[in-house]
């Protein structure tokens, strides 16, 4: 036993007086035993060595995740939680885990150095020696066997929002399955972490390069340990969970500037790769810190520069990306490295969108973002498929922040907005029975309904047998936009539909409130995919070919007729193909603002 | 045919003469303008007397535009040649490349993209393929096509150094094109992403280092890894699901280590370079590992413990060898024990046979 333990159990026997744990007949017939082994210990250049360490290497350890227990600030304090992950535990345990697992280190390290067969006194040669052949072999294998299985949670992504946790499947979520427990993981690695990160391996590790391995070994431990802690925390959406969420993204922060410092000169490509690391847990923390704010706060919060900022912290991860991508350590580290961050920034990115909606369509009337995102959850039900992945999602906030947009006159789209087709043709559509007498109709509502528009070159073909021959054609081909299967016609030649569509499409404009605006939930990539599905099952227009332009938004009507037997709706559109389309539209409130969706 | 009276100021009207005259000339004028119509049908339906241009145009709307690429073909091929008679060189080549084209199209025989190449390679520009107006840059066609041929060679060989060379060729040449539409791709029928030229450069990326894995996993596991996690990587940005989840699978295998219990040496990849093997395992022998420091890895299957391949295949080979010892001396006693046997039971039959040919006898 070194005279620092001895002074530390002196100095401990005051307080547990104090605390009534044990009787002055007790505390004075200890003390009097252990002041008397201080005075006769003699001084080994191995305690001196550990004596030198500062006090702040042996603070208490958490019993459920290792991190530093918090320092008690009552003196009378029994109990204390820790902060990285939520567990309440006596501090009594605590020291005594502590002390059984720095007993276990003790002894190990005196076995160790007898099995290397050197004497008590261990000079600076021989504790290289034994670190390299005895220490360090047996350190490395012990955390790649305990950590093997959860390698592959490394890298995952760090960061989510409540929006992804309704999709089948998103990153985030395939590394929450993926991510451990954290007591099972605790019970693999607590005595190698005590054995690193205790004072008396320390002296072992002589020069910078085994300093930087020992860390670099302390890292791939407890990175696996926080990062449970940040998936599991901010899962729960709390305010606790982000707290704790921002603490060990912090904790772990800290040990990549540690590492990225202590290896600059011995492994420089190790180095870079713990910077660009830190980059992207500095914007992680602060995705998490805004996240925490906008779900925490009901007004009075300014909005925009909430929005530069996270758009800010994506741009920093797509920068650490690349960064880890020229560190020039190997690619098992760094491809699935980079993917974890650029999948972190795109998450932050769209975070960033849904601020902006909320921007456009809540926070002035006061809602608050939680509450806003449920009701975007509620809009995303609707229409989301099982195969409706990160990036239909993506697609869906980018289409909804340009939607919205133009719906506050805020972004211009193509617009056709002409409807004096409207009222001749539900003239002519309505019904006359001996019966049920004529119908009376009346134009419910008008709306705007979003096409992707392509241009379309295909061939036209004429005559048979011998005299077959066919010339080149073009026209509009639009893809409904408002559903996941939706329908499709083509315009050919110069309908007043396709002129006005492409008017549009050279001058945008914004939609308002003139009329009521669905909303588009089909991505380009998916659109473009159908219609080239559909040329290719089209005995006239296979083989033609599609350029995509943007979307469109196409006047329709919704009118009702009305006779003595019942009424029924029709929603009508200006194109001889589509007269009457099977359209059913539901409204959805988004803060001050009505989202249209179709089903 | 109808003959029309129509005026025309050539001779004074009023006369009889004149207006036979005027019908005459009318109809003939007519007749004429028929014949002529005929003579360009019977050119536009056989293509017989057609020039260059006009056998060009023919080859679009009896063959591109109705979807004969047959056809096409040929009357490009004709086409071109008139052009050289009428040393139009710059058509002329433009025709060659479109029969050529129009002919890979039609067959689909990726064993002939060389052929197009070479030609497209001499053109700037060339018509849209179905179209004949629209005209695209031959450079971003060439890549596509030399990247398909690429991707059609690593499909024929069996080395699978030489897989990875040839699909990493053609993923460097397919990046270059960003996310421009692929021309050929489609028409084609292969697996893989057809549509954007960069997402199908992360499929040949991740095929070549699959089998850069393949190639390494005997020397260096250590290197396999680092191919599979890329191919992993790019199969994911190339949105093939099934064969990231199959690279993921051997990855986990490749990336294990364990020490062998016999020679205590550490090895990499399960099932490659150690396995299993059963053996009567208890918790005391886990207990101890743990205490001595040891790769307590080698004991986490229950019954079993962890060989490197030499030491397994040693004690298995040994084994055959000395089964093969134990059979071959069970066979020696038993055809010795059997044909001792068939000795006695011959005896006895020969006997038996004695005995009943005496007992004939005495009737």
């Amino acid at each position: 036993m070194g005279r620092s333990d001895i002074q530390q159990i002196l100095d401990g026997l005051d307080r547990r007086l104090a605390l009534g744990e044990i009787d002055l007949g007790t505390y004075q017939s200890l003390k009097s035993k252990f002041a008397t082994q201080l005075v006769e210990t003699t001084e080994q250049p191995l305690e001196a060595a550990v004596e030198a360490m500062p006090v702040d290497a042996v603070a208490l350890r958490c019993p459920g995740c290792m991190a530093p227990l918090p320092v008690p600030q009552d003196k009378f304090q029994t109990s204390v939680t820790c902060e990285y992950c939520g567990g309440s535990f006596a501090l009594k345990i605590a020291s005594e885990e502590m002390e059984r697992l720095r007993d276990d280190v003790r002894r190990w390290i005196s076995e160790t150095a007898t099995k290397a067969g050197t004497s008590s006194i261990i000079d600076e040669a021989s504790r290289q020696f034994i670190f390299h052949n005895k220490i360090w072999p047996q350190l490395t294998v012990t955390v790649d066997r305990a950590v093997e299985f959860y390698q592959a949670t490394r890298y995952m992504p760090l960061f989510t929002f409540p929006i992804l946790a309704n999709l089948e499947s998103s990153p985030f979520n395939d590394a929450l399955l993926l991510t451990p427990d954290i007591t099972s993981l605790v019970d693999r690695l607590k005595s190698v972490v005590a054995q690193i990160q205790s004072p008396e391996l320390a002296p072992f590790a002589i020069n910078d390069r085994e300093k930087s391995d020992l860390l670099a070994l302390e890292v791939n431990c407890m990175e696996v340990v926080h990062f449970s802690n940040v998936r599991f925390s901010l899962a729960m959406f709390t305010t606790d969970g982000f707290e704790r969420a921002r603490t060990n993204l912090h904790a772990v922060g800290g040990l990549y500037s540690a590492a990225a410092e202590t290896s600059a000169v011995v492994d420089a490509a190790y180095g870079k790769l713990m910077l660009a690391q830190s980059t992207r847990l500095s914007a992680d923390e602060k995705a998490v810190e805004i996240l925490a704010k906008l779900m925490s706060q009901s007004e009075g919060v300014l909005i925009e520069p909430m929005v530069i900022e996270l758009e800010n912290a994506a741009r920093n991860c797509e920068k650490a990306a690349s960064d880890i991508e020229s560190s020039g350590r190997e690619p098992k580290e760094t491809a699935p490295a980079s993917e974890g961050c650029r999948n972190d920034a795109q998450v932050i990115q769209m975070l960033a969108d849904c601020t902006r909606i909320y921007s456009q369509c809540a926070v002035e009337s006061g809602e608050g973002f939680a509450s806003f995102l449920g009701m975007l959850e509620l809009a995303i039900d609707k229409v989301k498929t099982p195969e409706s992945d990160i990036n239909w999602l993506k697609s869906f906030l980018s289409n909804l922040r340009r939607h919205m947009g133009a719906v506050v006159s805020e972004i211009e789209v193509p617009v056709v907005s002409d409807f004096s087709w409207v009222e001749p043709l539900a003239a002519a559509s309505v019904r006359r029975s001996l019966f049920s007498g004529n119908e009376t109709y009346d134009v419910k509502d008008r709306l705007l309904l979003p096409f992707w528009m392509a241009e379309m070159h295909f061939s036209e073909q004429k005559g048979s047998w011998i005299f077959k021959k066919g010339q080149s054609a073009k026209g509009l081909m639009f893809m409904d936009a408002t559903k996941q299967i939706g329908t499709c016609f083509i315009l050919l030649g110069d309908s007043q539909l396709a002129e006005q569509s492409l008017r549009a499409c050279e001058s945008p404009g914004v939609i308002g409130q003139s009329a009521l605006a669905v909303m588009p939930i089909v991505s380009a990539d998916i659109a473009l995919k159908r219609m080239k599905t559909f040329i290719d099952g089209s005995e006239q227009y296979r083989g033609g070919f599609v350029k995509m332009v943007d979307i469109v938004y196409l006047p329709s009507a919704i009118v009702r007729y009305v006779n003595r037997k019942g009424e029924r709706d029709e929603v009508f559109m200006p194109i001889i193909e589509m007269r009457s389309i099977p359209v059913s539209i539901n409204r959805l409130k988004l803060g001050t603002q009505e989202i249209v969706l179709a089903s | 045919m109808k003959l029309v009276a129509v005026s025309i100021n050539t001779r004074p009207s009023g006369t009889a003469s004149s207006l036979i005259w005027d019908v005459s000339f009318t109809g003939r004028g007519k007749f004429i303008s028929l014949l002529d119509k005929m003579k360009q049908n019977i050119r536009d339906t056989t293509g017989y007397g057609l020039n260059a241009q006009d056998q060009y145009q023919r080859a679009y709307q009896k063959g591109v535009f109705i979807k004969d690429y047959n056809a096409a073909a040929e009357n490009f091929n004709k086409a071109f040649e008139r052009f050289l008679q009428e040393n139009n060189a710059e058509m002329a080549q433009r025709s060659r490349a479109n029969s050529a084209l129009y002919l890979f199209i039609n067959s689909k025989n990726l064993a002939s993209i060389s052929d197009v190449v070479a030609i497209l390679e001499s053109l700037q520009e060339i018509e849209r393929i179905g179209s004949d107006k629209e005209m695209v840059r031959t450079a971003p066609l060439v890549k596509e096509l030399k990247a398909l041929q690429l991707e059609h060679q690593a499909d024929q060989i069996e080395s699978s150094g030489e897989k990875k060379q040839a699909y990493a060729q053609a993923s460097d040449l397919l990046i270059t094109l960003g996310m421009e539409p692929l021309s050929f791709a489609d028409m084609l029928g292969i697996s893989g992403p057809t549509d954007k030229a960069l997402l199908r450069a992360y499929y040949d990326g991740a095929l070549s280092d699959y089998y850069g894995a393949l190639t390494e996993v005997g020397v260096s596991p250590a290197r396999a890894h680092d191919y599979l996690q890329k191919s992993a990587v790019r199969f994911r940005q190339a949105g093939v699901s099934d064969w990231s989840s199959k690279v993921e699978s051997y990855m986990d295998q490749v990336k294990t280590k364990r020490h062998c219990w016999l020679c205590g040496r550490e090895m990499q990849g399960r099932n490659i370079f150690y396995q299993y093997y059963p053996a009567n395992t208890e918790q005391y022998h886990k207990k101890l590992i743990e205490t001595s420091g040891g790769d307590t890895g080698m004991l986490d299957t229950e019954g079993s413990v962890t060989l490197c391949t030499v030491c397994g295949s040693a004690i298995e080979k040994q084994a055959d060898i000395y089964a093969m010892k134990r059979a071959s001396e069970v066979r020696e006693w038993v055809t010795q024990s059997l044909q001792s046997h068939q000795e006695a039971l011959t005896d006895h039959a020969r006997r038996l046979q004695l005995l009943e040919n005496l007992a004939h006898s005495h009737k």
